[in-house]
């Protein structure tokens, strides 16, 4: 049988190969592949470390260490969802705001006499 | 006495675009036409009826068309602007007395409205939506409306872009900015062609409701 680190150990990799991967392709670029790369390496951490979790869940007064995991890895999954509607509502706000310049941009070079585009 | 400006948003208003613009160029106003990605004639229809015709290259819904419009105006340097529909059931002899009404009692917005429009439904969502906000305009969805100096500017900002209908978020963010707004009684034909892009379905309806409910919550004024 393996062993659970080296399984854990194994996700991670793969997590974090994925990461550099999409990084290094343009697929994923900015902050957002901060966060990944954050999320490798506390699975690396985990990983290597298991008992991290055990010390935790006893500092909290947790009694069942993989809740504290779940309820953390939940809690921050939840977060990240928050941050990215908030960037998608910012996005849509600045294509709002340019389809409407091209438009009077449109009417602009109209008025200057230029074709039609 | 009758305002220079006057924004249309059109979506696909073939039917009725022409005549509604070619009344009001007789009134000496110039009109925008904001053609809202129409995938008929609007456009050139209202350009031959004597309308400058902006086009949006993505749909932005009524609000946004009508957003464009006004910034138009404000970038040609207009103190006041008159809004109403493409689909002809504003009359366009209400627009003097909308324009005169704003300059009578000085509001930022007059809004032309015509509480006896309307489905039961329409009527449901509006005593609903007058009781959450607390304001107690009795058209809310009216879109003919005289827009004064203030509100002009007001309504131009990116602050607002994100709204996807032009009612509540509308009134209630000039309400937010300390703006005044008046009502003006005004008799709305029928739709000339077409029927209401929000009460169309029963779907829409809802998603309409629950996104001007949480709006309207969020936006409330404390007191």
């Amino acid at each position: 049988m393996i062993s659970y680190q080296l399984t854990s150990i194994a996700i991670a990799i793969v997590v974090a190969a994925m990461i550099l991967y999409l990084v290094r392709r343009n697929r994923l670029q900015g902050q957002h592949s901060l966060w990944w790369i954050g999320v490798a390496l506390v699975v690396v951490l985990l990983a290597a470390v298991p008992n991290i979790v055990d010390r935790a869940a006893t500092l909290f007064g947790v009694s069942y260490p993989p809740t504290l995991m779940l309820v953390i890895g939940f809690a921050a999954l939840l977060i990240k969802l928050v941050a990215m509607d908030l960037e998608r509502t910012q996005q849509e706000r600045r294509i709002r705001r340019l389809v409407q310049r091209v438009a009077l941009l449109e009417a602009k070079l109209k008025d200057n006499g230029s074709p039609d585009l | 006495m009758s305002p220079d400006w006057v924004v249309i948003p059109a979506q696909n208003e073939a039917a009725t675009i022409a005549d509604v613009v070619a009344a009001v160029v007789q009134t000496g106003a110039k009109v925008v036409v904001v053609d809202d990605f129409s995938s008929d004639d609007t456009a050139t229809l209202a350009t031959a009826a004597g309308a400058i015709v902006l086009s949006l290259c993505s749909p932005l819904g009524a609000w946004g068309a009508t957003q464009t419009g006004l910034r138009y105006v404000h970038a040609k340097g207009a103190q006041k602007v008159i809004c109403m529909d493409a689909d002809g059931q504003h009359p366009v002899s209400a627009i003097s007395t909308l324009f005169l009404a704003q300059v009578q009692t000085g509001s930022d917005l007059v809004i032309g409205s015509d509480p006896s429009r309307g489905s039961w439904q329409r009527k449901l969502a509006w005593a609903w939506l007058r009781m959450l906000s607390g304001e107690s305009l009795r058209d809310l969805t009216s879109g003919f409306r005289c827009c004064g100096p203030k509100a002009l500017e007001h309504l131009v900002s990116a602050d607002i872009s994100l709204l996807n209908y032009q009612d509540m978020g509308v009134l209630l963010s000039l309400k937010r900015a300390g703006l005044t707004i008046t009502e003006v009684p005004v008799e709305m034909g029928p739709r000339g062609e077409g029927a209401s892009r929000i009460f169309a379905s029963w779907w829409r309806v809802g998603l309409y409701l629950m996104e001007t409910t949480a709006l309207t919550l969020a936006m409330r004024r404390m007191r």
